[in-house]
């Protein structure tokens, strides 16, 4: 009977020891955590795309907690979820447009010729590397998909060998506009759907040449806007999202159908109709 | 085992397919069109001073070099400037070229060439930086394929002594013939250019490294290089890439350039051939860098050549002279099938790297499908630089690129070994590349 007893009172004694030891340690050395930072991590949409900047949504979180502002929105949550955020905290809820990646180019196999085959790596990096262009636009989207490999949210796919993205879907991480080697992805505000489908910035016969929807350069958009939101800067039009109120008159004066009304319609130029 | 000397790391021994190798240099005619690309060096890019409807001599200065690490682009004709357009080049990228519109359009180049008047030079009577200026207005750049202007490689910090020169006549690319060429017709030339750098460097020996597939371009070589003591030829083993400057250091002195390194670090300069008969050029004729000894080949051809074509010259311009039909064409090489690029356009000009135009058709293509890896090995054996490819790739592919596998994919040179054994297919120089681009981006 002895030979049991032993070694449990001599396990129990060291368990009583250690146990002692480790509560008062655990008093002595407790870091206080705000526990606010693990309640904003649950409200967060949890995507961990460092998109912020942070190295992650508790990254996130702690530096909000710690500066009690929310001064760098986090891109993926939408509007609701911010402001459930700044309630909890009691701050400003930052200035959350929801953004979307938007491709500047409807350089699809009916609108531009490929002008080589391409047997290599499926990476617009890796294509790159062999020549600028693989279509007769030098500026077109290249459609091999490196946007669609690093998009942690599936919005994005190819079809017609060009970009379509998913506006539902994207959150506007920003993550695709680093992947993109031709530099033609760009970020708009989610509602604003107009946008100039080109990135063609060499003068109208060579675009028009290259791409039967290239921008040209000439002007009528500029001329119709009654906003002053379009320009045209070396022979491209762009849009300024804080003024344009999607009038959609550009789109309708458009004669090489390069402004398009992104999720919606899709716009038929002027002298078809 | 062989007596002849060469690098002990890997290799491979393709196909030599050298063809073209008993056809003497020829000139071919002047095109309707000359688009001449006004960046064909590594470097800076030049700006343009060719002015539209300008009418410009032979020689005259077309875009001007911007820097130290760039290099002058000259017309090689006389004509008028039409335009200066984007165009893309043999190699894919997209580069400006000056269009020029010749005054002699069908007129044989080769009496445009002898025009030119020889003078009389005394070397001994220009200082060394007179012959570096002089190499630099030339716009002389390394004609092996790569384009380093040369002026820079000649001019090595003072704190690296410089105590041997190489001449890169080893062309181990199958199919180009170019080299080969101009070693037997132009060995004396080689010679005067040789003594010229040599004069840079304080008459260092030279050594001559040619491979031993081409033992009569050996024979000349040794017969002009005679009168001098200094000036030795040396065969080297049939080995693929026995050209690449790194291997052909160590097969000749037996030194390795270290990681991340030059030739310079271990007291050693390389030129290739075609660039010494450029240096002769420079001095003896006064001519700049206009042209280039180019080789027409491939199984579409009728009628091989090693041909003289004036720099600018679209590829379009050659079908006719050299019953090439266009229709067929699936696959056109600029320079050699290991290093060489696939070209975009059939109206691409040739360049002052052009060292070859490979013209296939459907027989010589298969599109093959990227197999996974089975292990064999076979990538790291041939690597003549030593490096864990197969692993690199994995690496790259993951995206997960460490410190020290960071400094292996630097010092791959891209030669295409590693391909050219996969019996799996894996793009393995691709991926390199891919995996060298991202490193870049990342600083």
């Amino acid at each position: 009977m002895f030979e049991i007893l032993l070694p449990g009172l001599i396990l129990g004694g060291f368990a009583l020891i250690s146990s002692t030891g480790l509560f008062f340690a655990s008093k002595k050395f407790y870091v206080e955590e705000d526990p606010r930072i693990e309640k904003v991590v649950d409200m967060l949409p949890g995507a961990n795309c460092g998109a912020c900047g942070f190295a992650g949504c508790q990254a996130y979180a702690e530096n909000a907690i710690h500066k009690m502002s929310l001064e760098t929105t986090c891109p993926v949550a939408t509007e609701e979820e911010m402001f459930q955020i700044s309630e909890f905290m009691g701050v400003d809820s930052g200035s959350g447009i929801k953004m979307v990646s938007s491709l500047m180019c409807n350089g699809t196999d009916a609108n531009t010729q490929h002008i080589a085959e391409y047997h290599g790596i499926e990476d617009c990096w890796a294509y790159t590397l062999i020549a600028d262009a693989n279509k007769a636009c030098a500026f077109a989207c290249l459609g091999l998909g490196s946007c669609v490999t690093v998009c942690p949210f599936d919005a994005m796919k190819i079809e017609n060998s060009i970009v379509i993205i998913d506006e539902e879907k994207c959150t506007g991480c920003t993550l695709c506009i680093d992947s993109c080697p031709k530099y033609i992805l760009h970020m708009r505000p989610a509602g604003k759907t107009v946008t100039v489908t080109c990135f063609n910035t060499d003068n109208g016969a060579m675009a028009k040449k290259a791409c039967n929807v290239a921008c040209i350069g000439c002007m009528k958009c500029e001329k119709v806007c009654e906003d002053d939101a379009i320009h045209v800067n070396d022979f491209l039009a762009k849009i300024d999202y804080d003024k344009c109120t999607l009038c959609e008159k550009c789109v309708d004066v458009c004669p090489t159908d390069a402004i398009q009304v992104m999720g919606g319609r899709v716009h038929v130029a002027a002298e078809n109709v | 085992m062989s007596l002849l000397k060469t690098f002990n790391r890997g290799g491979i021994h393709p196909p030599e397919e050298k063809h073209s190798a008993n056809e003497p240099i020829t000139y071919g005619t002047i095109p309707v069109q000359l688009m001449i690309p006004v960046n064909q060096h590594i470097g800076k890019p030049t700006e343009v001073v060719a002015e539209r409807r300008a009418a410009v001599k032979r020689g005259e200065i077309l875009a001007k070099s911007t820097g130290f690490v760039s290099s002058n682009v000259h017309s090689p004709v006389d004509g008028v400037v039409q335009k200066i357009v984007k165009f893309p080049l043999l190699g894919g990228q997209i580069s400006d070229c000056v269009v020029i519109k010749p005054a002699n359009i069908g007129e044989n180049f080769k009496d445009i060439i002898d025009a030119d008047t020889l003078n009389e030079v005394n070397i001994e009577g220009f200082s060394k930086d007179e012959i570096k200026s002089k190499i630099d207005e030339a716009g002389i750049v390394g004609m092996g394929g790569a384009g380093f202007p040369t002026h820079v490689k000649l001019s090595p910090p003072a704190e690296k002594p410089i105590d041997q020169l190489i001449i890169n006549g080893a062309e181990c690319e199958p199919y180009i013939t170019s080299d080969h060429r101009l070693m037997l017709q132009k060995s004396d030339e080689m010679v005067k250019g040789i003594r010229i750098l040599q004069k840079l460097f304080d008459d260092i020996p030279v050594t001559i490294g040619i491979e031993n597939n081409k033992p009569d371009a050996v024979k000349s070589m040794t017969e002009a290089t005679a009168p001098y003591k200094n000036i030795t030829v040396q065969a080297l083993q049939v080995k693929y890439p026995q050209g690449g400057e790194k291997q052909l250091i160590e097969s000749i002195t037996g030194r390795e350039v270290p990681s991340k390194g030059l030739p310079m670090d271990v007291g050693v300069v390389v030129q290739n051939v075609a660039t010494v008969v450029a240096v002769y050029d420079a001095f003896y004729y006064k001519r700049p860098l206009t042209e280039r000894v180019t080789t027409i080949s491939g199984n579409l051809v009728d009628k091989l050549v090693n041909i003289v074509y004036p720099m600018g010259t679209p590829v379009s311009h050659l079908f006719e002279p050299h019953g090439i039909d266009r229709e067929k064409i699936r696959l056109l090489l600029g320079g050699g099938p290991m290093m060489g690029r696939t070209a975009f356009s059939l109206e691409s000009p040739i360049g002052k790297t052009t060292s070859a135009l490979l013209f296939f058709d459907d027989s010589a293509y298969e599109a093959r499908e990227e197999n996974p890896c089975i292990r064999c090995g076979n990538c790291i054996d041939v690597c003549p630089m030593g490096l864990p490819v197969a692993q690199l790739t994995e690496i790259i592919q993951a995206n997960n690129i460490s410190t020290s596998s960071k400094e292996d994919i630097l010092d791959c040179i891209e030669c295409g070994s590693c391909s050219y054994v996969c019996p799996a297919d894996r793009r393995l120089v691709e991926w390199i590349r891919i995996g060298k681009n991202i490193i870049r981006r990342e600083k």
